[in-house]
């Protein structure tokens, strides 16, 4: 009992520390975007993707913990729900980048779509109003199906039942595809629309490989934390996170495959409209960054998973963890940063205000809600099999 | 009574899997070694409570896909810059990127037939004739019993001493396979 008096004691620590850090370089990040506005809107947009991604991650992996079950669901589906439980959060923190919109986007400067044909075309989808109605809507429907999954996931515990049991799976089977669907429109959108010219049709799966990635590394870090202490220390062991470790790999291999199939067919089809967007990323500079994220995303991470030891421990796997989450903030970097310096490699410092500004927010939400959902269910068909694995 | 060497070993049968794993645990911490369970599904930690050592299939994988995948790039490295260079769009002879499909399509390829086949070739199969199927009871390992042998070279082997151990451990019935 004791230590879960402790968890309570270090999430709610976690909890003031990032509030703390979190209002402190809001300040500064508003005082960087009157200042320097040409550098905050790109920064914030990073930041902002980052931690979006991570919620959205972690909403995706729990519908399909609903969807298949298996015991490797059990000790992390409290954690992705309340990750997916601060999507309402993003929502609010989005607004800022609907101020920057002609800043970050080339469509929505009127000079640039009057002399620009191609933008004149695109310009029935690529508008500002049009923007704005779409996000309100990825947002409202990631929000309903979020809220509602986790609701239904509360009440199988509280009072279960097969019939519940099966429309939480039918329900997060929906969530699935709109998440599919939702996450491709907002990638063409957010990102891929940086540069209106380009066009790329698998783009939207690798926005969600990268948030699979992202939610995962990031649940394995927060149960790594917690591993010490009273909820999970009971459901958490070797071959658990063996599980998540294997899963972690599966992610990684997915995102470097994605990621190679863009490049390739883009290198193959060698047409003038596509090429641009790795020309400037693979020069002056941006090509330091692009290795570093085939070798730290990609072949680092996967040998060291391939081990079995580094999978079934904590320590080990948690650092892997952490640094494919610092990847993810680097690959999203190189993804939107070379739009605003195509010449050349250039360190935007504001980013160094904009994500501890939201991820000190979203870090703050994340721990609230956390210990007020039971961390750990309590009678689940799978927990059972889940307990069973800890003293086998 | 048949004597020790015209015996295979002895055979425990359980309609349990707990029981089964306990078996095992219970012989291996009496001494046992050259033993082996059958179950009709995968019993969780069976393995391990059978002191088998890891199983060095990975192994056999990981020199599968290495070479299927240092061979796949390796024939189109031969193909196009050496045995057949072509002009295709202006490109290097050695365009890496369009060798990566066929170099991951044959990694994998690799590793996979060295899983199968090694997994045969380490478990000693396909294996004609073996004395368990002696034993008529033994038929019901696919179906819904389970079972411990202990064969008759392990070195703490006694016909008498290891059937009452066997039957210490609650089998529900305790078989000599013949030869």
């Amino acid at each position: 009992m004791s230590s879960q008096v402790d968890s309570l004691a270090l999430l709610s620590q976690i909890q003031r520390k990032s509030l703390a850090v979190g209002l402190v370089m809001s300040v500064v990040s508003a005082w960087c975007a009157f200042a320097v506005p040409g550098q905050f809107y790109p920064a914030y947009l990073v930041a902002f993707l980052f931690f979006w991604s991570i919620s959205m991650g972690c909403f995706a992996l729990s519908c399909l913990h609903h969807i298949t079950g298996g015991g490797w669901g059990v000790a992390i589906r409290r954690t992705l729900e309340t990750g997916a439980s601060k999507l309402p959060l993003l929502a609010l923190l989005f607004v800022p980048v609907l101020f920057g919109l002609p800043r970050l986007y080339l469509w929505a400067r009127p000079s640039a779509v009057a002399s620009d044909v191609i933008l004149q075309h695109k310009s029935a989808y690529l508008n500002v109003g049009f923007f704005q109605v779409r996000a309100g809507i990825y947002f409202a429907a990631w929000i309903l199906f979020a809220s509602t999954i986790n609701r239904m996931s509360a009440k199988c515990d509280l009072e279960p039942s097969i019939e519940r049991r099966e429309s939480l799976a039918y329900m997060s089977s929906v969530g699935l595809i709109v998440w599919a669907l939702t996450t491709t429109f907002a990638s063409i959108d957010w990102t891929m629309s940086l540069d209106p010219h380009w066009v790329s049709g698998i783009h939207g799966v690798i926005t969600m490989a990268g948030q699979s990635v992202a939610g995962t590394a990031f649940v394995i870090l927060t149960i790594t934390l917690l591993s010490g202490y009273a909820p999970i220390a009971r459901v958490l062991n070797a071959s658990r996170l063996h599980d998540l470790g294997n899963f972690l790999m599966a992610l990684v291999l997915f995102w470097a495959y994605t990621s190679f199939t863009q490049y390739l067919v883009i290198w193959s089809g060698n047409l003038p409209e596509e090429t641009p967007w790795y020309l400037i990323r693979g020069r002056g500079g941006w090509q330091i960054v692009m290795l570093l994220l085939v070798g730290l995303h990609f072949i680092v991470p996967f040998l060291l998973l391939l081990n079995r030891s580094v999978k079934r421990k904590p320590r080990q796997l948690a650092a892997v963890a952490l640094l494919l989450l610092a990847m993810r903030i680097v690959d999203l970097y190189w993804q939107v940063m070379p739009t605003f310096s195509p010449g050349g490699f250039q360190f935007n410092w504001v980013v160094l205000c904009t994500i501890p500004a939201v991820g000190g927010l979203w870090l703050a939400g994340f721990a609230r809600r956390l210990p007020a959902f039971a961390s750990v269910i309590v009678d689940d068909p799978h927990s059972e099999e889940s307990h069973h694995h800890a003293h086998a | 009574m048949t004597t020790a060497t015209q015996l295979y070993g002895l055979l425990a049968q359980y309609d349990e899997p707990e029981a089964l794993r306990a078996a095992a645990s219970q012989a291996y911490a009496h001494g046992y070694r050259r033993m082996e369970a059958y179950s009709p599904f995968p019993v969780e930690s069976l393995a391990t409570a059978l002191g088998h050592p890891r199983s060095r299939l990975p192994i056999l994988t990981l020199v599968g896909g290495v070479l299927g995948g240092v061979s796949g790039y390796g024939m189109l490295y031969y193909a196009s810059v050496i045995s057949y260079p072509m002009n295709v769009g202006g490109r290097p002879l050695h365009s890496w990127p369009s060798f990566i499909p066929i170099t991951f399509e044959l990694t994998i390829l690799g590793a996979a037939l060295f899983t199968v086949f090694g997994m045969l070739a380490l478990s000693g199969l396909p294996m004609p004739y073996h004395a368990l199927f002696n034993v008529p009871e033994f038929k019901r390992a696919s179906r819904d019993q389970f079972f411990l042998c202990i064969q008759s070279i392990d070195p703490q082997f006694d016909i008498n001493q290891t059937a009452a151990f066997l039957k210490e451990c609650r089998a529900l019935a305790v078989h000599e396979v013949p030869r």
